[in-house]
């Protein structure tokens, strides 16, 4: 990690401070995760910190800190301090571009409650007209519901509605991650009905209602998680053909790599695909200027997929 | 011998402690890490500096104005107020913050995480498990380019970069950055090119050797235009091309895709309802990314108009059936 200049520094201990409530107990890892620092970081800010007070500098003074292996204890309170310190501009900021990526607007209440309480320079509409997030438009009443059952391991029914599903099915899922992706947020579960994790599109679930049941979060593995959150491995993968018209872009196929330039211009890409329908959809968009090779399976989609939109059209 | 960061930490909470305004010769008197033999001069140049940093850490540090020379906190500015999140939005508070910490698109999450020590003990929720990849091209790239391109539109400096389009053709350009925005996982920058004197926008993943104008670094080089507004730079895939290039498309999302509608056309053009559905009147300039966007987003949405683009897609799915056929 880069080294922080003095000034950088000085912000992380004035945030630290507002964490020095007496009597606070709490474990140098669990405290360092809460303020997004290592454990070696922390402890040393924490070190720096109770060598801080005010004249006389006397152990009385100082601030009433103390780190005894992973144990970090306050011992005392800092009579002028009044709790935690206002963010700054740029953190207030960064707060509220966080929250509009989640598709908070800048009006919203959340925001509203923040900048009240912890800013008194930020103005969130005016940040919104020079920083956008463009985001799939979700109910902010679901995000806000899936978001407090992940945390809390609750499970919920929802009720989902796929592109060309006239209505919505119900499923009873276990929230166990919220993701975000190019725009649009996900959620990863273990659904019910599949008995298998499952990923639905937030802005496609148009009712939630919760079941008051916890659930072990651990129950079914944790193979969907964290570092594979955006992984394709272990997807079957299909060749396709990119004519001469038709660039293959890397980020348009995610997960895809090239395997071939054939001298005709055209290109040659294995695309992983977790269903047919994403994949056909894709291919059929281009109008005949990508062709599936393999696996047959994917070709059969295309072709129903083909025939059903010239129905359409 | 102090560190600078203690000096600075001892002087927070002295004027913190402090209940009436002090002079800076209390300070240097009373704060220690200021060197007791240091030059009047040194000592307020040293002040000066200290003085921004900690306003820029959060805290309020005013003149006193019934006496010059002294220096109060401003309590109630310097100290947040009793947060009243309710069980939801906590949750939602630490779920985004949780996932953009984690993702080197985001480009400030250096300030994110300083915003989440501040407020974490307000803040009664535990974390929330998600992730988030907003830029999927060399994320940590684009996050440290927009993080300079954001400083230089706050402070509205000019910014210089190298810039290959998307024919490949490279050359330098200056911008007035006036502002930034995510679109389907790019960031993007849109400013006033000094050169062509009128606004572009710009793929920051195609920008390259950034640098902020270093002249008068704390004096604006431009303003931004009055009602400037990012958001009314977001296209759609098939809106990018050439003005010349423009015309009217119409569009209906049928009984199936009709809740889609709102979140599909993204506030771009006019709907209309039609029935069980919608129609959407919205312009274009790329015809083969109009009949792309139809059939992506499928099933459900049909072109209904210009013809000769309804006729093309026809075609185009007769040689998807040739193709595979």
């Amino acid at each position: 990690m880069a080294k922080l200049s003095t000034a950088q520094r000085t912000r992380r201990l004035i945030a630290l401070l507002g964490r020095m409530e007496n009597g606070v107990v709490i474990s140098l890892a669990e405290m360092a995760a809460e303020v997004g620092s290592s454990s070696a970081e922390l402890a040393e800010d924490l070190t720096t910190l109770s060598l801080c007070g005010i004249a006389p500098y006397t152990p009385w003074e100082l601030v009433p800190v103390s780190i005894d292996g992973d144990r970090v204890e306050v011992f005392g309170s800092i009579p002028a301090m009044r709790g935690p310190v206002r963010l700054s501009l740029a953190e207030a900021e960064a707060l509220s571009a966080a929250l509009s990526a989640a598709g908070f607007s800048a009006d919203d209440p959340i925001n509203l409650k923040l900048a009240a309480a912890t800013s008194a320079s930020l103005d969130a509409e005016e940040l919104a007209r020079t920083l956008h997030t463009e985001t799939a438009k979700h109910d902010i009443a679901i995000f806000e519901a899936l978001a407090a059952a992940t945390r809390d391991h609750q499970a919920v029914v929802l009720a989902y509605q796929r592109d060309g599903d006239v209505a919505a099915r119900e499923r009873t899922v276990e929230p166990l991650q919220l993701l975000a992706d190019r725009g649009a947020w996900y959620l990863t579960a273990w659904c019910r009905e599949a008995d298998d994790f499952r990923t639905f599109r937030i802005d496609r679930i148009r009712n939630l209602q919760g079941t008051g049941e916890q659930f072990d979060p651990g129950a079914h593995g944790t193979s969907a998680l964290s570092a594979e959150a955006f992984s394709a491995r272990g997807l079957p993968v299909a060749r396709l053909r990119f004519t001469n018209q038709e660039s293959y872009i890397e980020r348009d196929w995610p997960g895809s790599r090239l395997i071939e330039r054939l001298e005709n211009g055209d290109e040659l890409a294995e695309v992983p695909f977790a269903g047919t329908d994403w994949i056909a959809r894709r291919v059929v968009a281009r109008l005949g200027r990508v062709e599936v090779l393999e696996p047959e399976v994917v070709r059969e989609a295309v072709v129903a997929l083909a025939r059903e939109e010239s129905s359409q059209h | 011998m102090y560190s600078a960061v203690e000096r600075l930490v001892n002087l927070a909470l002295y004027l913190a402690a402090a209940r009436v305004p002090v002079s800076a010769e209390d300070i240097r008197s009373e704060v220690l890490g200021y060197a007791p033999d240091q030059a009047d001069d040194a000592f307020k140049r040293q002040f000066e500096r200290d003085k921004d940093d900690l306003r820029t850490a959060g805290l309020v540090i005013r003149t006193d104005a019934e006496n010059e020379g002294y220096y109060r906190l401003d309590r109630s500015g310097t100290f947040a107020a009793p947060l009243d999140l309710n069980a939801e939005e906590a949750a939602s508070v630490r779920a985004a913050a949780s996932a953009l910490l984690g993702d080197a698109s985001f480009p400030f999450s250096d300030d994110l995480r300083l915003a989440m020590a501040k407020i974490t003990s307000t803040i009664d929720s535990g974390d929330v498990a998600a992730a988030a990849r907003l830029a999927d091209e060399d994320p940590a790239q684009q996050g440290s380019i927009v993080a300079q391109l954001a400083e230089a539109a706050s402070i509205r400096k000019s910014v210089d970069f190298g810039y290959t389009n998307s024919h490949g053709i490279s050359a330098p350009h200056r911008v007035d950055p006036y502002g930034l925005f995510l679109h389907d996982g790019r960031w993007y920058l849109v400013g006033r090119d000094t050169a062509l004197d009128e606004p572009r926008t710009y793929t920051v993943a195609r920008m390259s050797d950034i640098a902020v104008n270093p002249a008068r670094p704390k004096s604006p080089d431009f303003e931004r235009p009055d009602g400037f507004d990012v958001a009314s730079f977001v296209r759609l895939p098939f809106q990018y091309g050439p003005a010349q290039s423009r015309f009217d498309a119409l569009l209906r999302f049928g009984a199936s895709a009709r809740w889609r509608a709102s979140s599909l056309t993204a506030g771009h053009g006019e709907l209309e309802a039609d029935g069980d559905g919608m129609l959407w009147h919205v312009s274009a300039c790329s015809r083969p990314r109009l009949l792309q966007f139809v059939v992506d987003n499928g099933p459900g949405v049909h072109l209904l108009k210009p013809a000769g683009e309804v006729q093309a897609l026809q075609r185009g799915l007769k040689e998807v059936l040739s193709v595979h056929g």
